[in-house]
């Protein structure tokens, strides 16, 4: 038996590559995200490696804390530090580091790199010696002081030669240096894309801070023979309070581990998109394997009638899915491959430039991939492989009923069960934010909708199909509705595919509107210097004063943000905003229900009215604040307010922050112009100002609002990007089963052909049934994707069920493009069926 | 149907198709097969001709070279003055879709459209409206009035090749090609449908080839002509029963 199944597989391979590639896709993408982000890992592991490979104990301020998107804050310590551990025994060479944000400014006066979205920017001071992982390139020399050099990368991009005088931009403001050198880092040509402008340590110190007297860190070479454990003790020894010592070992894992965690939501979003893909490959499987089952009955039945037990008929075709699903699953895991490099161009093209070099390919990654693409056929051929064995050997004499719909009060009972089941757990999972809930969820609604999909199907097919044209229509129309529950299951991939796409694009929408609501109704300004640097760094708080001294400009106001160890008893990690208090009232309207923000002084902080609320805290009240630098303060509670989508949830003072050890950066300026001045004669002003600053965007009020809408765009596109190997696979759906639709009325089109259907009539006639398919799956996709799409658009936004928007127009753009979609899935198929032999075809049996 | 010449029997009737020196070979080297080995045959119009042979002898590859549905490998066909060899796929398409009509052994009908949709299907095929009152004509001639609304799984084996008769003459063709139309027939329903064809020729002047095992339906024909390995080697006119058996059995058949 073992070996008739075997057998009998084999001799459909083309079938089995057709089923496979659904699988083949799914697992390609599996497969391709890990070896893409094990390659991004790999690749930063080696980078940590080389910096820190010559050093053997590290000295930084034990203060930090976390910031909300990943990673620490961490403060300074005393320059003094350094001569401290200069001294200690067993050091043979000791360099103070300092590091902070900075831009280069290109040839043409653009600012290099894109902080908020790639790699970083930043400055640091020149590491001499065995401790430094810089290579200088030939014509260059180390940085002196007022001298900048370059990584080889920033130089090559910004088009910089030995000799320029370049502007960096810092937190004091732009400065212009000679570039004395061009540095490569270890063998690559800059640290993981990063773009870096080094100095000597005095003018990084004045450049980066404003004074001296301060490092972030010291690095520590052991003299020969001296263990890196015990001179991390004994360097730890010298220290003062807040400062402590790690061994080289110690500050490479901490790295590689803080990038590990930066990446692994990004490594379980792309996971995500591959699950999606690989639920989409099982119904279409399912799908496939049902209809070969009905396609082979007469021959189950055989096998059953000349003895086959019911178990060997399920164990052959189980057997069979296996073979499928292995080969199918190593495939694309090669294929996966070839996806990591298109993962990565992918993420280039939207603007997300990762550094990954070589390919890494671990052995958990060939376990994963075979083992869940084998999983996944097999599970999905169980109930096709079950049908098959119930078939009785009597219906090998019997004809192939062609399918009607079977108990359909029990489909539709199950069917809607199903769909409100799963809208309950999606909406309760939403509300209490459990992701995994609102996957099933979503996972039992689109069961439901395939399980009610057969009894929609003859309707909806009736109906759309009737103003098809001519005999091909209504042939194509007939074909589709000869068995509703094909049709159905056919469409059905393509339902989820679309029904992820239509959700993406009603939240998105929503969200667009919801983002210029907040806009326009919290910022009453007029322009905006605006940096999409989402808190690494900004723009320095020299261009709001320069600003404040324009005629033009009634008030400009910088925006920073920075983190804090919030409350006595349980404290948090928090970040907050801080304002100027002096000119934020003018241009903000954050709903002041206790208190101003003019009134807003050193010791005070505005609370949102969530989090007074989940504080305990009223107007007067003291709250605890403690800083990067060590420092502990209790602030009063100096005004409440309600919208927090601008401020956040905690506003401190400039000059607050100033005092927090933190760099102070703007992450955008924004600013009313004097009463009585036009527009134009604003702009012409601020812009004579601001374009010292190539890393800030001026921005009128309404351009502004819509770049803050637009840069939702980024991810929106990304995910669609994503999704669209979902559909893809849908469409094999129906490729398949059209393929299979053909092969089964051979004779049928055989004898069209001969009373005269020509071969375009032939294909036109497939290709409108597969449209047809396509309008039902897409169609449910589009309702189903409606209903996701608001019920996240209303957790996201939290304001009732009314504030969610419906973009009909991209939405028939999603219908279009999937019925055409559909369309080009059926061209080879449709081909076939016009080029049959029709003497061949006719003599089938 | 004026023009009158002399002799009854000899009328010299239009040719409605014929084959010039035809051969048909399929294979190659060692394992070639002659299925047409040099025919040379006219079906004059108005007639209902049937073909005899032992399986093998080319008597299906015949009709199908006539039909435009297979090609030959020397020779010509024509229907009317066309001559076949010349037409791509798609003049072949319509020229059986307009000019010559179909009835197979069995799967004649599409199990999706209605005996009506059938019946019209050429007509539809090419985008025209069906002529009604020819089509009543046809259903009322056939006996199958009251089944047109039915689909084809609804209906008889009888009533099914009825069906594909009416399909066969809806377009009023040249000729009526016909493989076997009662090979899955009982006697009585495959007697009712010769007793139709007869009926088809002699009223509407229908012309008429067609393959047969059967001598009983041979017998219906006007000339029967008996195919072996490809060549024409025996034809009789008026054909009886008796002389058809007899003739086989001269054959060797």
């Amino acid at each position: 038996m073992f070996r008739l199944a075997l057998k009998s597989t084999l001799a459909r391979k083309w079938r089995l590559v057709s089923t496979g590639l659904a699988v083949v896709l799914g697992i390609a993408f599996l497969a391709g995200t890990l070896v893409f982000t094990d390659t991004i890992k790999r690749t930063f592991d080696d980078l940590f490696a080389d910096i820190y490979s010559e050093t053997d104990a590290y000295v930084r301020s034990s203060t930090s804390i976390s910031m909300e998107f990943g990673g620490d804050a961490r403060g300074r310590i005393p320059e003094s530090v350094l001569g401290a551990v200069a001294g200690v025994d067993g050091v043979a060479d000791a360099q103070g580091l300092v590091q902070g944000f900075a831009q280069v400014v290109d040839a043409d006066g653009d600012a290099i790199g894109n902080p908020g979205q790639g790699a970083p920017t930043f400055a640091m001071s020149y590491v001499a010696g065995a401790l430094s992982p810089w290579q200088l390139t030939e014509g260059s020399r180390e940085p002196g002081p007022g001298e900048l050099v370059v990584d080889k990368g920033t130089a090559d991009k910004g088009d910089l030669a030995i000799g320029d005088t370049v502007t960096v931009l810092t937190q004091t403001g732009p400065h212009q240096f000679p570039l004395v050198g061009i540095a490569r880092f270890g063998s690559v040509d800059s640290p993981g894309g990063a773009s870096v402008s080094i100095f000597e340590l005095a003018t990084a110190q004045r450049m980066l801070l404003g004074r001296t007297g301060e490092l972030d860190a010291v690095m520590i070479d052991a003299s020969a023979g001296v263990d890196e454990a015990a001179l991390a003790t004994r360097v730890a020894g010298v220290l003062p309070e807040g400062v402590e010592a790690l061994t080289g070992t110690q500050i490479t894992e901490e790295s590689q581990d803080a990038l590990q965690d930066g990446l692994s939501f990004f490594n379980t979003f792309l996971l995500v998109f591959a699950a999606i893909g690989l639920v989409v490959a099982c119904f279409t499987i399912y799908n496939t394997f049902q209809i070969v089952v009905t396609q082979r009955r007469r021959e189950m039945a055989m096998l059953r009638a000349v003895g086959a037990s019911r178990r060997q008929v399920l164990f052959a075709q189980l057997l069979e899915a296996s073979v499928v699903g292995l080969v199918a699953s190593v495939i694309g895991l090669l294929a996966g491959v070839l996806v990591a490099g298109l993962l990565k161009a992918m993420m280039e093209q939207f603007g997300i430039d990762i550094p990954a070099g070589g390919t890494v390919l671990q052995l958990r990654t060939i376990v994963v991939a075979i083992v869940v693409g084998t999983l996944v056929t097999v599970v999905s051929a169980v109930l096709p492989a079950l049908r098959a064995s119930r078939i009785p050997p009597l219906a090998a004499l019997r004809d192939v009923a062609v399918g009607g719909v079977e108990a359909p009060r029990r489909r539709l009972l199950a069917g809607a069960a199903l769909v409100v089941g799963g809208a309950a757990a999606m909406v309760v999972g939403l509300a209490g934010s459990g992701v995994l809930l609102v996957g099933l969820g979503a996972l039992a609604i689109f069961i439901g909708v395939f399980v009610l999909g057969p009894l929609i199907a003859r309707p909806v097919v009736r109906t759309v199909g009737a103003p098809l044209p001519g005999i091909t229509g209504s042939l194509a129309r007939e074909n589709a509705l000869r068995n509703p529950k094909r049709t159905a299951r056919t469409g059905g991939a393509l339902m989820i595919g679309v029904a992820l796409v239509a959700a993406i694009t009603v939240m998105s929408a929503s969200l667009k509107d919801w983002i210029r609501d907040t806009f326009e109704q919290q910022f009453t300004g007029d322009f905006v210097v605006a940096t999409n640097t989402f808190g690494f760094g900004g723009i320095s708080p020299q261009l709001a004063a320069e600003l404040n001294e324009l005629p033009e400009v009634a008030t400009a106001s910088g925006v920073r943000v920075g983190v804090a160890r919030v409350g006595e008893a349980d404290p948090s990690d928090e970040e907050y905003v801080a304002i100027d208090p002096a000119t934020a009232g003018s241009l903000f309207d954050i709903g002041m229900v206790e208190g101003s923000i003019a009134d807003l002084s050193v010791d005070g902080v505005l609370v949102d009215d969530d989090e007074a609320e989940r504080r305990g805290l009223g107007a007067g009240d003291p709250l605890d604040f403690q800083f990067l630098n060590g420092t502990s303060r209790t602030l009063t509670v100096q005004g409440i307010y309600t919208e927090q989508d601008m401020a956040g949830s905690l506003v401190v003072s400039h000059a607050l922050h100033e005092q927090s050890g933190t760099d102070q950066f703007d992450l955008s300026v924004y600013i009313e112009k004097s009463s009585g001045m036009s527009d134009e004669a604003a702009e012409t002003a601020i812009a004579s100002v601001s374009d010292a600053y190539p890393n800030a965007r001026l921005q009128s009020r309404a351009e502004y609002i819509d770049d803050q809408a637009a840069q939702l765009d980024q991810i929106i596109n990304l995910m669609y990007g994503l999704l669209g190997l979902a559909v893809v696979i849908a469409l094999f759906s129906i490729a398949n089963s059209m393929s299979l639709s053909i092969y089964e009325r051979t004779r049928e089109l055989g004898l069209l052909r001969a009373v005269g259907m020509t071969r375009r009539q032939t294909r036109a006639s497939v290709r409108w049934e597969s449209a047809l398919i396509a309008v039902l799956g897409t169609g449910l996709g589009i309702l189903v994707g409606i209903f996701f799409g608001w019920s996240m658009s209303i957790t996201i936004r939290g304001a009732g069920l009314g504030t969610f928007t419906i973009p009909w127009t991209a939405l028939l753009v999603v219908v279009v493009l999937a019925v055409l979609g559909g369309v080009i899935a059926t061209i080879r198929p449709a081909r076939r069926a016009a080029r049959l032999d029709i003497l061949h075809a006719i003599a089938t049996e | 149907m004026t023009v009158t010449t002399t002799t009854p029997a000899a009328t010299k009737a239009a040719v409605a198709a014929r084959a010039v020196d035809a051969v048909k070979v399929y294979g190659r080297g060692p394992t070639e097969v002659r299925a047409l080995d040099g025919i040379t045959i006219e079906f004059d119009s108005g007639r209902l001709t049937a073909i005899m042979g032992p399986s093998g002898s080319g008597k299906s590859t015949l009709l199908h070279c006539l039909a435009g549905l297979d090609s030959l490998t020397s020779g010509k066909v024509f229907i009317g003055d066309t001559d076949l060899t010349t037409l791509s796929d798609k003049e072949l398409t319509v020229l059986r879709r307009d000019r010559v009509g179909f009835v197979f052994q069995a799967f004649n009908l599409i199990p999706t459209l209605s005996a009506e949709e059938n019946i019209t299907l050429p007509v539809a095929l090419a985008g025209r409206r069906p002529d009604g009152t020819w089509v009543s004509t046809l259903v009322r001639a056939l006996g199958i009035s009251d089944r047109v609304r039915h689909r084809p799984s609804e209906l008889s084996g009888g009533q099914q090749q009825r069906v594909a008769a009416a399909r066969a003459m809806v377009t009023r063709p040249e000729l009526i090609f016909a493989d076997e139309p009662t090979g899955n027939l009982d006697s009585a329903s495959a007697t009712e449908l010769l007793k139709l064809t007869r009926a088809a020729v002699e009223g509407f002047g229908q012309t008429v080839v067609m393959v047969t095992h059967d001598p009983k339906a041979a017998s219906y024909a006007d000339r029967v002509v008996f195919l072996a390995d490809g060549r024409i080697v025996e034809e009789i006119a008026s054909p009886t029963v008796d002389g058809i058996l007899d003739t086989l059995k001269r054959l060797g058949g």
